[in-house]
């Protein structure tokens, strides 16, 4: 004997299909399919869910968007919004702004750690700031630097970042186990990368 | 996607906040595809689509340093072309885009569930059945056979509860069945 499905059995196979089912979901749906009782019910539904899919996909890919231009659009008006001082403002931030800052930051500095203590086998490399260190950099990046750029300059000198963006762009760095005197040694690297490096002083 | 996507995505905002137009630039080639299929889903001019995409990523320019993190960045970004694309239908139509009208007519005898499979592996009576739907149970549909996204996260782009969504999507699919019978109907 056949039945129909329930609401709540096709809003299973329908997270099944989408492809946002939990494990239980996934199994409920799995279920139906196999049951005697719901599994004409549960194939047509599947199926009609899975030409939905397809065709709802379909048109959305048809879509020739603005691309390159679209981003000059934007990049002449932010400009000319800078140039006009309608601006954006770090300074003029909420705080939950500014910590959101310092917390993506900081976010980086971890991965950033990690992936340093991959390459060089260490573990446990990163450390939380406020930790003692032979000294901190305080570097101010060129607006231009990628992400990936600084990244790479980070690594290349097992750099982490300990604190910043602050309100003026200052980020501080350290370099673990550090001499004092090596401080010196990075400084003058970091000032000779001139296209990422605004400025970069010993604190 | 991947926690490490995400931390980039978090990292270009927090770069966007701090003036980088690199970054900026990144960040719209990340999104700038979906988010423009997403207001297209609803809004058949693409000039006009296009201006929507432009204030959006105004927007961002202007407020990434008031993104606290407590969503995925897409999510935001999503929440923001959700509720552009809706304030532009509004204006557009005069009216008021309902975002909790739950009311929907459903038949009572419906076609078959064959001849219904049938029309929906037709995409011209697919995007003709979307193209009749309400604006926003259109918009949901998009969101959730296109972006993948859960009922969860679709409820925080709408600010709406979970079991609202569920039952948004559980309508729009029941109407699509419907639109997409009778289309079969006309056909033949």
């Amino acid at each position: 004997m056949t039945r129909d499905l329930t609401r709540e059995e096709e809003e299973w196979l329908t997270a099944a299909v989408i492809g946002t089912a939990s494990e239980e979901e996934k199994a409920a749906a799995a279920a139906l399919l196999a049951d005697e009782e719901t599994r004409d019910a549960a194939r047509a539904e599947e199926a009609f869910l899975k030409a939905l899919k397809s065709g709802v996909r379909e048109g959305a890919e048809d879509f020739a968007s603005p691309g390159a231009m679209g981003l000059q659009r934007l990049l002449r008006d932010i400009r000319a919004e800078r140039n006009t001082g309608g601006g954006f403002s770090f300074a003029a931030l909420p705080k939950a702004g500014r910590a959101f800052a310092v917390a993506a930051s900081l976010a980086l500095a971890v991965i950033t750690g990690f992936t340093a203590a991959r390459i060089t086998g260490e573990e446990g490399s990163y450390r939380t700031a406020g930790l003692s260190e032979a000294g901190t950099l305080q570097v101010i990046f060129e607006p231009g630097a990628t992400e990936g750029e600084i990244r790479a300059l980070l690594l290349s000198h097992s750099l982490e970042i300990v604190e910043g963006p602050s309100a003026l762009g200052v980020y501080r760095l350290v370099k673990r186990g550090a001499e004092a005197h090596a401080l010196e040694e990075l400084r003058a690297a970091l000032a000779a990368k001139k296209t990422l490096v605004q400025s970069v002083e010993i604190e | 996607m991947s926690q490490s996507e995400e931390d980039r995505q978090r990292f270009l905002i927090a770069r966007i906040a701090a003036g980088d137009e690199k970054a900026f630039a990144a960040l719209y080639e990340t999104f700038e595809k979906r988010l423009f299929a997403f207001i297209r889903s609803k809004l058949n001019d693409p000039h006009e689509a296009a201006d929507i995409l432009h204030e959006i990523f105004m927007d961002v320019w202007r407020k990434a340093g008031k993104f606290e993190g407590r969503s995925k960045v897409s999510t935001w970004l999503m929440s923001i072309a959700f509720h552009k694309t809706v304030d532009r239908l509004r204006k557009k139509k005069g009216t008021h885009v309902a975002l909790d009208d739950e009311a929907f007519e459903i038949a009572d005898e419906g076609p078959g569930a064959a001849d219904i499979l049938q029309s929906a592996q037709e995409a011209a009576h697919v995007k003709t059945c979307l193209d009749k739907l309400p604006d926003v149970q259109r918009l949901v549909l998009h969101m959730a056979f296109f972006e993948e996204l859960s009922y969860a996260r679709i409820g925080e782009v709408m600010d709406r509860p979970e079991g609202t969504i569920k039952t948004r999507v559980y309508h729009a699919k029941q109407a699509m069945k419907k639109c997409l019978g009778l289309l079969l109907g006309e056909a033949a």
